[in-house]
């Protein structure tokens, strides 16, 4: 039915509304409400189904890395624990080298200064040899000038009485010498 | 049909939208931890400072191993002094303590003895070169310089005829001879030195002799002939006088 059918009257009528006419415009406009909620419905349903997938993905991906972390610190903490040993041990070691070192330069410093105390007192004996030796030359010279003092005495008629006296007064200061030298190398 | 195309364009674009803050994100997501090194201990050598120095011997340093007792009779005295060898049968020690003498013995650190065969006098410093017979094993090494203001010099020799003894003390300048009136400067240093350490080496920081010590006040500011006069007397040993002494009879 189409409006050029419908019944006319003349009298009043209360008025009906007319279909409107027919239009592609007006058919579409009427449609289209529907579908486009249809679409945004689809179109978030989509989004969110996404989104759930994307956050086990997420949530997937970061427990994965979380596990690798803990699993790592574990290994870390081991390592440590396993380095903390040795630094211990080495340093109990180190303290024994060390406690060792210092007694061995200790025992050093004493067999030095035992060397160089030795090594002292033999030259001080060399010194006292040398000065020995030469109041012994001394004392021997000594005793030979006496003894010719004796064999001129012996023989007194061929010497002046002076020439005695003066023999005995020198060879007297030269053994008093000779006794002062032995008396200092004795006595320091 | 055009509205379908704009929700399909709307969803195209949330998604693209969706994507781009998923990638964005990614970059800022923790990543895995990098694989651990086979070994956390470096490979690190041992310095050479941690070793022990080469020039001990016996708890003795290589100067200390040079210096030389010197015991001299003369024709009326005895006396001592300190002396170190350049070479293997000749030894330095000062004029002062070589003059006169008729008879002469080195001791080394240890005790080991060296009898002097002849020595040589310097004409114009107060220097000597002895000769020994035998061969002396620790050899002192002449420095290339001279010393600085403020270097620290060593003396090892022998004060009094005792025991050997080390002394240091800074060098302070080179000063004219008033003792000998030599044409030379010699070393000032503030070291304790004491008459026996004459003709002891005065070494530089490196052991290396700059020196011979030749005079002291006793207390704490000692002398020593100078590195160029030293080496002008080791290079010209031809103008060097014998040392000859001759003692009458006292019988």
């Amino acid at each position: 039915m189409t409006a050029d059918a419908r019944p006319t009257n003349t009298g009043p009528t209360n008025p009906v509304p007319s279909n409107p006419a027919p239009d592609a415009v007006g058919t579409s406009a009427l449609k289209a409400p529907r579908a486009s909620g249809k679409g945004w419905l689809v179109a978030a349903l989509v989004v969110a189904c996404l989104a759930v997938v994307g956050l086990t993905a997420l949530t997937s991906y970061l427990w994965t890395v979380h596990e690798q972390y803990v699993a790592q610190n574990q290994e870390l903490r081991d390592a440590a624990r396993e380095l903390g040993t040795d630094v211990a041990a080495t340093r109990a070691a180190l303290e024994e080298v060390q406690a060792d070192l210092d007694e061995t330069t200790a025992q050093l410093d004493v067999a030095k200064d035992t060397i160089n105390g030795l090594a002292n007192s033999e030259a001080q004996a060399g010194d006292d040899r040398l000065a020995l030796i030469d109041v012994a030359d001394g004392l021997q010279q000594c005793a030979e000038a006496r003894q010719d003092l004796i064999d001129h005495l012996n023989e007194s008629s061929r010497w002046t009485p002076e020439s005695l006296a003066a023999s005995e007064r020198s060879i007297t200061r030269y053994c008093d010498g000779v006794e002062d030298a032995y008396d200092e190398v004795v006595n320091g | 049909m055009a509205r379908r195309a704009g929700v399909a364009r709307g969803v195209g674009a949330a998604l693209a939208g969706i994507a781009g803050l998923a990638l964005a994100g990614c970059s800022s997501l923790p990543q895995s931890p990098e694989p651990l090194p086979s070994s956390f201990i470096p490979d690190i050598q041992a310095s050479s400072a941690a070793q022990t120095p080469d020039d001990i011997v016996a708890g003795f340093t290589a100067l200390e191993r040079e210096a030389l007792r010197v015991r001299v009779r003369t024709c009326d005295a005895y006396g001592t002094g300190s002396a170190f060898a350049i070479d293997d049968t000749h030894a330095v020690t000062n004029r002062h303590v070589a003059e006169g003498a008729t008879d002469m013995t080195l001791t080394g650190y240890d005790g080991t003895r060296y009898t002097v065969k002849s020595s040589v006098l310097s004409p114009d410093s107060d220097l000597a070169l002895l000769t020994i017979d035998g061969t002396l094993p620790n050899i002192s090494n002449l420095a290339d310089v001279e010393p600085s203001t403020g270097d620290t010099l060593t003396i090892a020799g022998y004060p009094l005829g005792e025991a050997l003894a080390v002394r240091e003390g800074p060098y302070v300048a080179s000063v004219p001879d008033e003792l000998d009136d030599a044409p030379d400067l010699v070393y000032q240093f503030d070291a304790e030195s004491h008459p026996g350490n004459s003709g002891s080496p005065v070494a530089n920081e490196a052991g290396e002799v700059v020196g011979v010590l030749y005079a002291s006040d006793d207390v704490h500011t000692s002398f020593a002939v100078s590195l160029p006069t030293l080496e002008r007397f080791l290079d010209n040993l031809d103008d060097a006088e014998r040392n000859r002494a001759t003692c009458e009879s006292q019988g």
